[in-house]
């Protein structure tokens, strides 16, 4: 679904990432680990589409997103970790604004607010200007606007910051869900004891380089996987 | 402790004047140099202006005894300048600072909090009274040696006026806080205050050279005015004239200092509440209704169109051109009886009049930068519409469109306007729409180009990205050499070959192929700067 090949992205003299290559298979959640500034998010953000890397290639359902963007775009959605939403939009027409982007039709959107917004207690709130809106419901609602076009691929940043113990448990349900389906999910995470018990696979970046990837057994085996973390973070925890 | 907070808040401010593409970057010294001299320059100019007007109010006040509603005259307008330029710093400040939780958390005494911003806006007051009490008061110096007891007096004036001020506009500041609190379109009320001072103070500089005659042949009005609307002001004017009523000057301090020992007790004992208070308006409960399915295209202009019409620095900085561009029509028509008269004598001059007022359209149009802040105002939410399945070249035509739709209404009443003012030939009537019409689509699409290419991203309030930049600047001077140069082409040499009404087709035919390239533009190097972003 998701398949990067030796991605590259440099900032000046900097490489953020280097010669990184993962494989996203449908029905997979993917766990992206790594301490801050390791290049997570300019990983997932070259993913979504919105920054040119320098090097290696990235497709999303067999479409290369340098070559055909848009395609790439309609099979997925990206939630960031800090989202920065419309504040001059109230809840529903923010909606309904990202359902016009992708061509969602009538029924189904409507269908589809209702239902996510009910399960994430947002529906009273929906008339409220984004702007009123907490870090929390904004996560929410961008959750929301993420799934209205029933994407095959959902690339997150830090999606559960912000979230209360509800919401965190019935996104997890909905990201199974998704991926039980058919889909994919790749997102990055600091808490690891979520990466453990919900990611199919993980993958540890270091400095811009990958240094482990695969099952939770072939990352951890017997031990816990904050041990394999700090021991390849160099830590003495 | 008190210090420290009055000097956060000074830096806050210069770092609001000065940064914003950059807040990591230290100033350059090139760039306070040239704030400086810009900031000067303003201060000058205004000097000047009341400067001038004192020194038409001195002579015939004087002569006539009345110097006391002279100084009333000043103190009153130092007031009214003080509470238009401090009150929407008074509420940001007092009411909606974004910074007074984090000082509350902290072990600080609240009402060091209160006293620090208070020190501050004191501190705008005291500039905005003495941009007009020092004029004034100089004024006076030059016309008679002033005593000793006029002059501490005077000065002490000048230090107790921003408080009086200050206390009006905490009262209002409230207010307006409170009405925005409790409105779903919070930005309605700066708008409707922002756009009234406009025109007082548009009133005020195109009527300068009138005012002092103005306000002698109607001096008794004025007091009459001043002692009701501004007593503590005419109570100022009774005690600073000759040898000054000492009861009036105590008044005057009373009335000064009273309230504003009232308000600062009231905060003082309310600030907490204020500080912690929600400021999340009124709560609108969701009712389910048709959702409406719209294209890409109608979908991006109509986001455009509600973003604009949520942000009152966005409206009045790009917008405020439109506004003008109804005056010069209304101008012929509410004077037709003496422009009628002039072309009954120079009948040569009618023709162009509807030209004339058709390039009075234009010229407004290039002080519309709409389109050239729309790029910038995406800020940190660029990134949405850059994950979306949207080719950026619909995303900067809807930017370019945002404009063209919001002048099309003006552009449309001035231009009926003109009509019915004038007459010309068929082919003028189609020119004064031609010309006008393609202009602004071209201006349009050049304010979305340049912003475009010179975006700014990283701002803390949306005023920075509608009202500075390179963008803006770049826009307005592209648009006016876009209007000046076809214009000077004609009068100094084109004039031979071409009538006016054939000059003003090939510019609109122009202006429309400058449009194309612009479009053109969009969909290329705009699309890619836009992706990169």
């Amino acid at each position: 679904m998701l398949k990067i090949d030796h991605l590259t992205k440099r900032y000046g003299d900097k490489e953020a990432v280097k010669d990184l290559s993962l494989h996203i298979k449908p029905g997979e959640i993917y766990g992206f680990i790594g301490h801050n500034g390791a290049g997570k998010t300019t990983t997932i953000k070259s993913c979504a589409g919105i920054l040119a890397f320098d090097e290696g290639e990235i497709e999303v359902g067999g479409v290369s997103i340098r070559q055909d963007p848009i395609a790439c775009k309609k099979m997925m959605a990206y939630i960031p970790d800090n989202p920065d939403l419309y504040d001059f939009l109230s809840g529903v027409k923010y909606l309904n604004f990202v359902a016009d982007m992708y061509g969602v039709g009538k029924g189904e959107r409507e269908e589809r607010i209702a239902r996510y917004a009910d399960l994430l207690e947002l529906t009273d709130d929906l008339a409220q200007p984004v702007s009123a809106y907490s870090h929390g419901m904004k996560q929410k609602l961008a959750i929301i606007s993420a799934l209205i076009h029933e994407p095959r691929l959902i690339i997150m940043d830090e999606p559960f910051v912000g979230l209360d113990p509800k919401a965190t448990h019935i996104l997890k349900g909905v990201m199974r869900d998704i991926c039980d389906k058919g889909g994919a999910i790749f997102f990055s995470t600091h808490v690891l004891e979520v990466a453990e018990k919900l990611c199919d696979r993980v993958a540890i970046i270091r400095q811009g380089r990958l240094v482990a990837n695969g099952t939770m057994e072939e990352v951890s085996g017997d031990a816990s996987l904050e041990e394999v973390f700090l021991e390849l973070e160099g830590g003495n925890a | 402790m008190l210090k420290t907070l009055v000097a956060i808040r000074f830096r806050a401010l210069v770092s609001a004047l000065f940064k914003g593409r950059n807040a990591k970057k230290k100033i350059g010294a090139g760039k306070k140099i040239l704030f400086g001299i810009v900031g000067l320059y303003v201060l000058a100019v205004y000097v000047m202006l009341f400067g001038m007007l004192f020194y038409g109010l001195y002579m015939p006040f004087d002569a006539t005894g009345m110097m006391a509603l002279y100084y009333a005259v000043a103190a009153f307008m130092a007031l009214t300048l003080s509470f238009a330029g401090s009150v929407f710093t008074t509420q940001s400040q007092l009411y909606d600072a974004n910074d007074n939780e984090l000082l509350l958390s902290m072990p600080v005494h609240p009402w060091m909090i209160l006293v620090s911003r208070m020190i501050v806006l004191y501190l705008s007051n005291l500039l905005f009274t003495a941009m007009v009490m020092v004029p004034a008061g100089v004024v006076s110096v030059i016309y008679a040696a002033p005593s000793v007891r006029g002059v501490v007096e005077f000065v002490l004036g000048v230090f107790l006026l921003p408080l009086g001020s200050l206390t009006l506009s905490c009262v209002f500041g409230w207010l307006f806080a409170w009405i925005g609190s409790h409105m779903r379109r919070k930005n309605i009320v700066s708008l409707v205050v922002t756009v009234a001072f406009f025109a007082v103070y548009f009133y005020f500089i195109s009527r300068s050279s009138e005012l002092p005659q103005m306000i002698v042949k109607n001096a008794d009005k004025v007091g009459a005015f001043i002692k009701t609307a501004g007593w503590r002001a005419w109570q100022f004017g009774q005690g600073i004239a000759y040898a000054g009523d000492a009861l009036a000057f105590l008044r005057f301090v009373a009335a000064i200092l009273l309230p504003f020992a009232a308000v600062m007790a009231v905060l003082s004992r309310s600030f907490i509440g204020i500080a912690t208070r929600n400021k999340g308006g009124v709560k609108i409960k969701y009712e389910k209704r048709e959702m409406s399915v719209r294209s890409v295209k109608k979908a991006l202009l109509m986001k455009e169109l509600t973003h604009f019409g949520a942000s009152a620095p966005w409206m009045l900085n790009g917008g405020i051109g439109l506004l003008f561009m109804l005056v010069g029509p209304i101008m012929v028509l509410a004077n037709a009886e003496f422009i009628r008269t002039i072309f009954s004598e120079f009948p040569a001059a009618a023709k162009y009049v509807m030209l004339l007022l058709a390039l009075f359209e234009c010229l407004t149009m290039s002080m519309t930068t709409i389109s050239a802040g729309a790029v910038s105002i995406e800020g940190k939410s660029v990134w949405l519409i850059q994950s979306m399945p949207v080719d950026a070249k619909d995303v900067l035509v809807s930017k370019a469109m945002l404009q063209f739709a919001v002048t099309l209404p003006f552009l449309a009443v001035s231009t009926v306007l003109m009509w019915i003012g004038c007459s010309g030939g068929a082919l003028m009537y189609a020119v004064s729409l031609l010309l006008p019409l393609s202009y602004a689509l071209m201006m349009s699409l050049l304010g979305a180009a340049l912003n475009a290419r010179l975006p700014r991203l990283d701002w803390t309030s949306e005023a920075i990205a509608v009202k500075q930049g390179m963008s803006i600047l770049a826009d307005m001077g592209a648009g006016f050499a876009l209007l000046a140069t076809p214009i000077a082409a004609w009068a100094l040499w084109l004039n031979k070959w071409f009538s006016a009404e054939a000059w003003a087709l090939i510019a609109a035919v122009l202006y429309a192929g400058v449009s194309a390239l612009l479009y053109l533009y969009l969909g290329r190097g705009g699309k890619r700067r836009f992706e990169m972003l």
